[in-house]
Parts: structure tokens; C-alpha cells; sequence
């Protein structure tokens, strides 16, 4: 009998990497169903060429890092980052905009900072500023929430691969495209126009916010409770992110509702929701304590509320948590828990006591 | 009224597989052809063998022993023969080998003769404690610290007495059994313990997964205070620490005890063995394992006697070689897997069990940490699991230290729940040994600096002490002369030729001295390339010191080649010529000495390499003392006796005898020289002991000798 040596526990769980990135894939579906209704097939589209660059550049990297490529291209975190960042994505953006995204999410954003496990900032939006960043004109050419649905999934797909080629392509793409409601608050307050005659824009004529977008939001708010409910995600980080943004809107609606929009505006806006389930909850770049992920998540809800109201970019998502990934290795450092038989938590950077 | 549970945080619920081996009852297992008895089953003080090869021992008869308290005393578990005493591989997680005395049974079983107590409650504190003790009684839920110790609390210290029968860990189910089947036994059990340690409560922790051990106990205890809690199922709710949480709401403090909050906690088949001591008289020979695991046909729990090898009773669970794939001692959260079948068992081994390759898979490969906080979620002891992965991996032991990695019970729930399928508790314990290396090594390093500063302080006092006596004897010496001078005029002479000498030798160190820092400024300013003038001047300066140089040495050769001037006869008297003998007596003390320091040197160095001759070192260092002992006793006399010898030829030539010291007052002062010597060494030798901390007693005679070394040389 031939007897094996090992280290306790002798038995393990259910739970594994690839299944809970799966799960993460899962509850996109609603928020990615929202958005196909109300946009048409790009966003699907985008993330699929997302995916499909990401498995090449993923296992190209880790070719290069010599590391056994199956074995780690089956934590499926790969395509996570793609199919978030693809969800990001205008839905008519022309094919090149995921590739660059993606390659450059995945290798430079994940890769080079020693892959999985180990990269400060979620991949997925340090692609998304990067393509915000170059490319500001395809980035922001978002549709309005009606009509795509009547063009089939083959002229959709024909007009992202011709956008930049064909000048009929590019003219379609032009016309179609308009402001999204966060879009369209900044530029008609900047053209001093009050909140409430904003609203009463047929881009806002939805059932609780913005046309299309509050739906896209709360698919995704249910896509986010489910990953709660299953564990996967921690509750602490979305509750605070949605609190604080709705806090500080409604304090400053009171304090002017001619130039603040609503909570339910901001909550339901834009990528509120996409980012305070599904990326804003990034395990990797998160804080890790349970205090440390409030204090996170709020900072993220209130740098968002701030660069939507006073900065220059219509939404704030990706810069928010971006900046905030770089808090997280000082707010673990500072919020570790009381352990069991001490009086205290104990605070701050290790030193040895002598 | 229902006793409140206090929540416990974390915790996972891993499948039970407890009615694997609950479909049967206890019983009892077949006796095996020898038993291998571990001498070293518990924590502390290790005990010797009391009997030898080929005596017959009876069932209960002791065979280990030691004085030490926390020692735990070993017995016979069945009668028979004992056929071999040596080192044997045991279970433990190191896989070591340990002394074993190795009994072939004569299937007699016969008990030697033994009887326990009608009324515990009438015999007090000490003999009860003592009755446990030589039991060989130690906590048999797996620390295996010797039972009576844990008792011996003082009186009122204790307010919750707890007995653990939470067993936690899926699998095992011998407390179980035990709580079903002998729920009257261990009430009486928990009543002798109630009446040593007098508790303002008892409570049994059960998990609620145990409803026929809770009703059984309940019967047994209707008549009694005792308080049977039943707990949550949730592992590691079993744990000392947690399930003293759960029934107490109090934390031990962390590197503490449960008697600082006032708790002691015992396990049920402890509980049970101290029943059997008291009030049977028997001695701990005997335990509840439970065989378990897919790979065996016939699960169950089974009383064994301790040493019975792990094959004999895989062979009463009808084990399937064929399927068997790891045998795990322990249950499969904290247990550890055997290397062989070969191995005994001892009185913490509470469950065995024989895996099947699919029940216990080798663990798929690591995958990277994502850092998703899960391990963090249903860690009982609230550590960030996953930060002191990353602080293990990554060497960092202080932030591994800072963020309580010592707090860290091992439990395996992170491990288990762990998507990525780290073996985390593997890491600390890497990080956890490694941090305790360092510790000892960092302890050596202290201590040999601080007996380095001390040997150094030592030889400054000793080379001040020189200076001190060598100026006293210069002083004595020109007393002397003095008075030799008014009594005869040619050591005068002398004296003055001598001081001439002296003054020459610092004329010629000094003037010497003064060439060559005039040759120092010059090339210095030959480097700097100072102006001519200055070069000129200072080479100058230099021929002209190098003249004076050169005259004083001159001076000071041709005052040394001068013969001194009247050497008088009476200085050859002050400085009595040595005699061969006693030149040749002095080398031989003198190599003795030596020979005496090395053998001391090679003892220190045996003791700290912890070497097994340090017996014959010791007395090769007695030896060596002897003999320099004779050397210094035989040279004494010899000093003395030559001094005697001049002094009777020089006593006509001196006018005073005053002056001289007679006979009797040489010796005297030579034995007072000697023992100051004496003296100073014992000295040394206290502070090289307190500076080790040496133990009082070493102390304590070292003070003696020293004192009366003092009183010798007075």
C-alpha cells in the first residue's frame, strides 16, 4: 500500500478561482441583456472580441513569463476583465477600440505587474482610462436608448468592423450617436440650463432616470446581489460606494437642486452599478479587511459624485477606482481586525518589538 | 434555564461523515501479539524506563517513570513480557522516533493489583491530584498535557469549569460514543474534578450534531448542578479557546491561559480516565479511536489499548488495502497523515482514519491568491489570512508577527475554503517555525555578547588590579632600599645607576619619538607640496632631531654596557636565585595549568555542542585539576624551603632580622598569595555563572568558595 504524505487539512471545499469567475460571467447576463435591448448587439459584440483578444494576449504573456498556459488561462480571470471592460465600451465603437483595451488591460495592466494576484490597479478600467484617454471621440459616441434593436446582429457587426474604414459607415455611426444623460446634464448645465429643464430632455424620459440607462443600472444591481448572495463578493464595498454617492447628491440637491442632480440620478446613471458590484469589488485591487472595504468604497462613491459634479469628464467610474486602488494597500495596512484574545486591533506598519 | 451561547465568528461546516462510525457500539479491540508503548505521549518532562528486558509485567504495572511534575507516568496495558526497550518511529507530525518499551502479551491480560476510592469527596486536594498523576493522565483531546498539573489551580481561581465534548472535527466520534454509552461514568468523572477544582459552574459544551450524548448526559446529571450547553455545529467550535468564547463569552488573552480568565477546560475521554483512576484504581491504558474512512469495512469506535499498533486495528475496521490511499491520524481538518501502518498508537490518538484515493485526493496545484478575503470571512481567531500568505511567501516575518500569525490555531478552515487551493496553514507553519529559529538564534548572539562584555570588563578589572599591586611593590621596594640604603651605602650607587638608565631610556624614547614626528610633518608637507622655505626649515628640524635621536641612544648603549656599579651581596638576598628543582616544579605547574584550561575549554565546548561524552570530559577536567592541585602543593613547599635555606645563610650578614622576614612569616605569606589567587578565581568563576544564569544552588557554593578562599588568605 503505498501511503501519502500530507499536510492537514486532509479535505477541501467546493470553491475554486475559475468557478467564481464564472459566476462573476453569470451575473453580467442582466445588465448585458439591458444593455442589448436598449443598445443593440455592440455591447455583446465588444465583449466578445474582447474575450477573444484576451485569451491571446494572456496566454501570450504568459508564454513570455514561462508559466504553464492552460493551467492559468482556466481561472477564466482573463475573460472577466474582458467582458467588464467590453460592458464599459460604447456599443457601436469600432473593433479596435477592445482590442487596444484589452491587449493593453491585460499585459500591461495585469501582466506587468506580475499577473494575476499581484497588479495594484483592475485592469479593466486602467484599459478603459487608457482608451477615455486616447481616444475621446470614439469613446464617448454612446446611442440613444431606442431604436438599434431594429438593426440585425450582421449590420451591427458590419458597421463596427467598417466604422473607421467606410465614410458611409462612419457617417451612420455619427448620426446615430448622442450625449448620455450624465453627458447631457454637464455640457446643458455648462450652458446654464437648471437641472429640472435638463430632466425634461427626451434623454432623461426613462421610469426612474436617465431612458435605457436605469435599466441597464439595475441589471446590473441584481447581476451584483446575486454574486452577494452566492459569497462571492463582499457586501461592504458596494453598500458604501452606493451610500456615500447617494448621500453627498442628496446633500447638495438640497443645497441647490438647480445645479445637482438626484441621488436616484446618480444611482442609476452611467456605470454606478457596473462599478460598485462588479468592479469596484475586484478582489485583487480591493482593500481586504472588512473596515478597510468601507472606507474604500466610500471614497470611490464620493470621487465619483465629485468628478461627475465638477470635473471634466461626464462619468467618473473608472478614475474613482482607479485612484482609490492606489489608497489600498495603506487602508490595509491601517484597518487590520481585533484578533481573538488581543484587547485591540493592532494598527499600522510591523515593526519588531524589542 | 437555558445557558447562553455566545457567538463564535468564522467557522466553516465541512461534511460531518460522523455516522460512518456511529452505526455500531463500542467495542472493545482484540489483543494484539505486542504492544509498542511511547514513553513520550505527552507534553513535558520526559520519563525513564523502571523496568527491564524480560521481566514480566502486569496489566496496570508501571514501566516509566520520572520525579518531574510534568511528566506523565506510563503503564503496562496488558500482561506480558517485555521484549525489547528502544527507539521506535511513533505518530507525530515530525514522523520521529521515540523511546519505546516494546511488551509481547501473554493473553493473559492480568491486571496487577489495583483498587479506587468509595468516597473521593473525603480525601482532600493533593491526593486526588497525585492518584491522577500517577494514573498517567494527560488531556487526551490531542495537547496531551499531563492532567494533574492542569488541576492543581489555585483555590477560588477557577469559575467555569468546561467539558469539552464539542468534537468538532468531521469524522470522529469517540467522545460521542463515550458521552452515549458512559454518560453515568463521566458525571462521576466530572464530580471528582468539580471537588478539586470548585467551580462556581460546570458546563459541557455539546455540538448540536450529538443529540443522543446530550440526552444521555442529561439523564446522568439530573441529580447535579451541572449545565449541559448545547453549541452550534461549526468547526472549529471545539477548540479551547473557542469553545471557551462560545460558552463563556471570555477571550484568552493572546500567548495565554485559560486560568487567567478563570476557566479550565477538560475533554470528555480526559474526564473519563480520571474516573477510571479514582474510582477504579485503574491507570490510563486504555483509549476510545475511532476507525473510520471509506477504505474500511467495518467503522466503529473501538476501546485500544495504548501502543497497539495502527495495522492491528486497521485489520479490526477490515480495512481494504487495496483502496486504502492515506491513513490520517486525527481527524481530516488538523490530523496529520502516517507514513506506515507500523506505528503505535498513543493516549491522544482519538481517530484513525483510512481514506480512499477519492475521499482525500492529493490537493490539485496551488493556484495564485486573489486575494478574495474568503479565508479572512471564517477565520475563528479574526486574522487576515491572506496578508500573512503574502508576508510568509514573501519572507516578511515581522508584518507575518505583526498581523498575529502566532494568534493562528491551525485550524485549516482557510485552507479549506481557499478557491485557489493554498495550502495556507502549510505557509504559517513555515513562517511560524522559521520566526522561532530566528528567535533562538537571536538569543545565542545575545548571550555570547553579553559574555563577551563581561569576560572584557573582567580583564580590565584585572589588569587595573596589576597596576594597582605592581605599583604597591615598586613602593615596597623603594622602602626597601631606602632602609638599605642607610644601613649600607652601595646600594645607593646602584639605585643611582639605575635611575641614570631609566633617565636615558626616556631621553632616547623621547628624542626618538620627537624624529620621528618631525619626519611625519615633513613628508606630510612633501606630499602637500608646501613652499621651500618651510620643507628646508622642517628638514632641518629633522636632521637635528635624528642627531639627538641618535646621541641618547648612544648614551643609553654605553651606560647598559657599563657594569653596575657595586652590586652588593644583600641584593642577590631580596631576589632568592631559583633552584633547578624548583624552576623545573614551576614549568610543570605551569603546563598543568594548561593542561587544565584546555580540558575546561573542551568541557564548555561539549556542553554547548551538547555533546554524549560530557562524563568523560568532566573527568578529564577532574583529573587535570588534581594534578595541578599536587604541582602547586609540591612547588609551595619547595618555595618555601629555599626561602628558608637563604635565610639561615643570610640571617648572620643582616644587622636587623626585623627587616627580613623569618621563615615561618614566608610561608605564611606565600599560602596567603596563593589562596588571594584562589581567591580571585572563584570569583571569576561567580560572575561567568551569574552572568549564564547558572542555578542557584551552583551560585550558592560558588559564594562559599570564594569566601573561603577569602578567609585562607587572611
Amino acid at each position: 500500500m503505498a501511503l501519502i504524505n500530507a499536510s492537514s487539512p486532509h479535505i477541501a471545499g467546493k470553491n475554486d478561482t475559475g468557478q467564481m469567475m464564472l459566476q462573476v460571467l453569470l451575473a453580467t447576463l442582466p445588465g448585458l441583456l439591458a444593455l442589448t435591448l436598449y443598445f443593440g448587439w455592440g455591447s455583446l459584440i465588444n465583449c466578445l472580441i474582447a474575450a477573444i483578444v484576451a485569451i491571446g494576449c494572456e496566454s501570450l504573456a504568459l508564454r513570455l513569463r514561462k508559466r504553464p498556459v492552460i493551467f492559468f488561462i482556466n481561472d477564466n480571470s482573463a475573460i472577466v476583465t474582458a467582458v467588464l471592460l467590453g460592458l464599459a465600451l460604447p456599443p457601436l465603437s469600432p473593433w479596435w477600440l477592445p482590442v487596444i483595451g484589452t491587449a493593453f488591460a491585460i499585459l500591461v495592466g495585469k501582466h506587468l505587474y506580475g499577473g494575476l494576484g499581484n497588479n495594484i490597479f483592475n485592469p479593466a478600467m486602467l484599459g478603459y482610462a487608457f482608451l477615455l484617454i486616447s481616444f475621446p471621440v470614439q469613446m464617448t459616441a454612446w446611442l440613444p436608448a431606442d431604436g438599434i434593436m431594429q438593426m440585425s446582429f450582421i449590420e451591427t457587426l458590419t458597421l463596427i468592423f467598417n466604422n473607421h474604414l467606410d465614410p458611409a459607415s462612419v457617417a451612420i455611426v455619427d448620426g446615430l450617436s448622442g450625449a448620455t444623460p450624465l453627458d447631457t446634464l454637464k455640457t446643458d448645465l455648462g450652458l446654464s440650463k437648471t437641472v429640472p429643464m435638463i430632466y425634461e430632455l427626451p434623454v432623461f424620459q426613462g421610469f426612474l432616470a436617465g431612458k435605457g440607462w436605469e435599466w441597464v443600472n439595475i441589471g446590473f444591481l441584481i447581476g451584483g446581489l446575486y454574486l452577494v448572495y452566492q459569497g462571492i463578493i463582499h457586501w461592504q464595498i458596494p453598500l458604501a460606494l452606493l451610500l456615500t454617492l447617494a448621500t453627498w447628491a442628496f446633500l447638495f440637491m438640497g443645497y441647490d437642486s438647480d445645479r445637482y442632480g438626484s441621488p436616484i440620478f446618480h444611482l442609476l446613471s452611467g456605470g454606478t452599478m457596473l462599478g460598485a458590484f462588479f468592479i469596484a469589488t475586484d478582489p485583487v485591487t480591493a482593500a481586504t479587511s472588512a473596515i478597510g472595504r468601507w472606507i474604500y468604497g466610500a471614497f470611490i462613491g464620493l470621487t465619483i459624485w465629485i468628478i461627475r459634479s465638477f470635473g471634466g469628464y461626464p462619468d467618473a467610474v473608472a478614475f474613482a477606482i482607479l485612484l482609490m486602488n492606489l489608497a489600498v494597500p495603506t487602508i490595509d495596512y491601517y484597518t487590520q481586525p481585533r484578533s481573538y484574545g488581543h484587547k485591540e486591533a493592532k494598527f499600522g506598519r510591523g515593526k519588531r518589538e524589542r | 434555564m437555558r445557558h447562553r451561547v455566545w457567538h463564535l465568528r468564522g467557522g466553516i461546516h465541512p461534511p460531518e461523515k460522523k455516522s460512518l462510525s456511529l452505526s455500531l457500539p463500542l467495542r472493545t479491540a482484540s489483543l494484539p501479539e505486542q504492544l509498542i508503548v511511547p514513553l513520550q505521549q505527552h507534553i513535558g518532562a520526559p520519563v525513564s524506563p523502571c523496568v527491564a528486558v524480560g521481566e514480566r509485567v502486569l496489566k496496570g504495572q508501571l514501566i516509566a517513570s520520572s520525579d518531574k511534575a510534568t511528566s506523565a507516568l506510563v503503564h503496562a496495558p496488558s500482561s506480558g513480557t517485555i521484549n525489547e526497550i528502544g527507539m521506535h518511529p511513533v505518530i507525530h507530525p515530525s514522523l520521529i522516533e521515540q523511546p519505546c518499551i516494546h511488551i509481547d502479551c501473554d493473553g493473559k491480560d492480568e491486571w496487577i493489583d489495583h483498587s479506587g476510592v468509595d468516597n473521593y469527596a473525603a480525601l482532600d486536594t493533593q491526593t486526588l491530584l497525585s492518584r491522577i498523576r500517577e494514573a498517567g493522565i494527560i488531556g487526551m483531546g490531542g495537547a496531551g498535557f499531563p492532567s494533574s498539573i492542569k488541576l492543581n489551580a489555585r483555590h477560588n481561581q477557577i469559575e467555569t469549569l468546561i467539558i469539552n465534548g464539542a468534537e468538532c472535527e468531521p469524522y470522529i466520534t469517540a467522545d460521542d460514543i463515550l458521552m452515549q454509552e458512559r454518560a453515568v461514568e463521566i458525571i462521576e468523572g466530572i464530580k471528582v474534578i468539580g471537588h478539586i477544582l470548585q467551580p462556581k459552574e460546570i458546563l459541557i459544551g455539546i455540538e448540536d450534531n450529538k443529540l443522543l450524548a446530550v440526552a444521555a448526559l442529561e439523564r446522568a446529571s439530573a441529580e447535579t448542578t451541572i449545565d449541559i450547553v448545547k453549541i452550534p455545529t461549526k468547526y472549529p467550535s471545539g477548540g479551547e479557546k473557542q469553545l471557551i468564547k462560545i460558552l463563556t463569552g471570555k477571550e484568552v488573552p493572546t500567548g495565554g491561559l485559560p486560568l487567567q480568565v478563570g476557566v479550565i477546560v477538560h475533554n470528555i475521554g480526559t474526564v473519563y480516565s480520571i474516573y477510571k483512576a479514582i474510582i477504579q484504581g485503574k491507570p490510563c491504558i486504555s483509549r476510545i479511536t475511532t476507525l473510520t474512512g471509506e477504505a474500511m469495512n467495518n467503522r466503529g469506535n473501538v476501546k485500544a489499548l495504548i501502543g497497539t499498533p495502527v495495522r492491528h486495528l486497521l485489520k479490526e475496521g477490515g480495512v481494504q488495502e487495496s483502496q486504502l490511499f492515506r491513513i490520517v491520524a486525527g481527524g481530516p481538518m488538523m490530523g496529520f497523515t502516517l507514513p506506515s501502518a507500523d506505528l503505535p498508537i498513543s493516549k491522544t490518538t482519538n481517530c484513525l482514519i483510512a481514506a480512499t484515493r477519492s475521499e482525500m485526493p492529493p490537493p490539485p496545484p496551488e493556484q495564485t491568491c486573489i486575494r478574495c478575503g474568503q479565508c479572512a470571512d471564517i477565520c475563528p481567531v479574526t486574522l487576515l489570512p491572506q496578508q500573512l500568505y503574502f508576508f510568509s511567501k514573501a519572507q516578511e516575518f515581522d508584518k507575518a508577527e505583526q498581523h498575529n500569525i502566532f494568534d493562528c490555531i491551525e485550524c485549516g478552515a482557510c485552507s479549506y475554503v481557499c478557491p485557489s487551493h493554498i495550502p495556507l496553514v502549510q505557509y504559517y507553519r513555515y513562517a511560524k517555525g522559521t520566526i522561532k529559529q530566528l528567535r533562538v538564534k537571536e538569543e545565542k548572539a545575545e548571550a555570547s555578547r553579553q559574555r563577551f562584555e563581561n569576560r572584557q570588563a573582567r580583564l580590565e578589572q584585572e589588569a587595573v588590579e596589576k597596576e594597582a599591586k605592581r605599583k604597591a611593590r615598586a613602593k615596597a621596594a623603594a622602602e626597601k632600599a631606602a632602609q638599605k640604603t642607610s644601613a649600607e651605602p652601595s646600594p645607593q650607587s646602584a639605585q643611582q645607576s639605575e635611575d641614570e638608565l631609566a633617565r636615558l631610556k626616556t631621553a632616547a624614547a623621547s628624542t626618538a619619538k620627537l624624529s620621528i614626528e618631525a619626519k611625519k610633518a615633513l613628508s606630510q608637507a612633501e606630499k602637500k607640496e608646501e613652499n621651500s622655505d618651510k620643507l628646508e626649515q622642517l628638514r632641518q628640524k629633522v636632521a637635528l632631531f635624528q642627531a639627538n635621536s641618535d646621541k641618547a641612544k648612544e648614551a643609553l648603549k654605553a651606560a647598559r654596557q657599563k657594569p653596575p656599579a657595586n652590586t652588593p651581596p644583600s641584593s642577590k638576598v631580596g631576589e632568592p636565585k631559583e633552584d633547578k628543582a624548583i624552576l623545573e616544579l614551576r614549568e610543570k605547574a605551569a603546563s598543568t595549568q594548561d593542561a587544565l584550561k584546555q580540558a575546561k575549554k573542551a568541557l564548555l565546548a561539549a556542553k554547548t555542542s551538547h555533546t554524549n561524552d560530557l562524563e568523560a570530559i568532566e573527568i578529564q577536567v577532574n583529573q587535570a585539576k588534581k594534578e595541578a592541585g599536587a604541582i602547586k602543593a609540591q612547588l609551595r613547599e619547595a618555595l618555601i624551603a629555599q626561602k628558608e635555606i637563604p635565610l639561615q645563610q643570610d640571617t648572620p650578614a643582616q644587622p636587623t632580622s626585623d627587616t627580613v622576614p623569618s621563615s615561618t612569616e614566608a610561608s605564611d605569606k606565600v599560602t596567603a598569595a596563593l589562596a588571594r589567587n584562589e581567591r580571585r578565581k572563584a570569583q571569576k568563576a561567580l560572575d561567568l555563572a551569574l552572568a549564564e544564569n547558572k542555578s542557584e544552588h551552583k551560585i550558592a557554593t560558588l559564594r562559599k568558595a570564594i569566601d573561603d578562599a577569602g578567609s585562607e588568605s587572611q
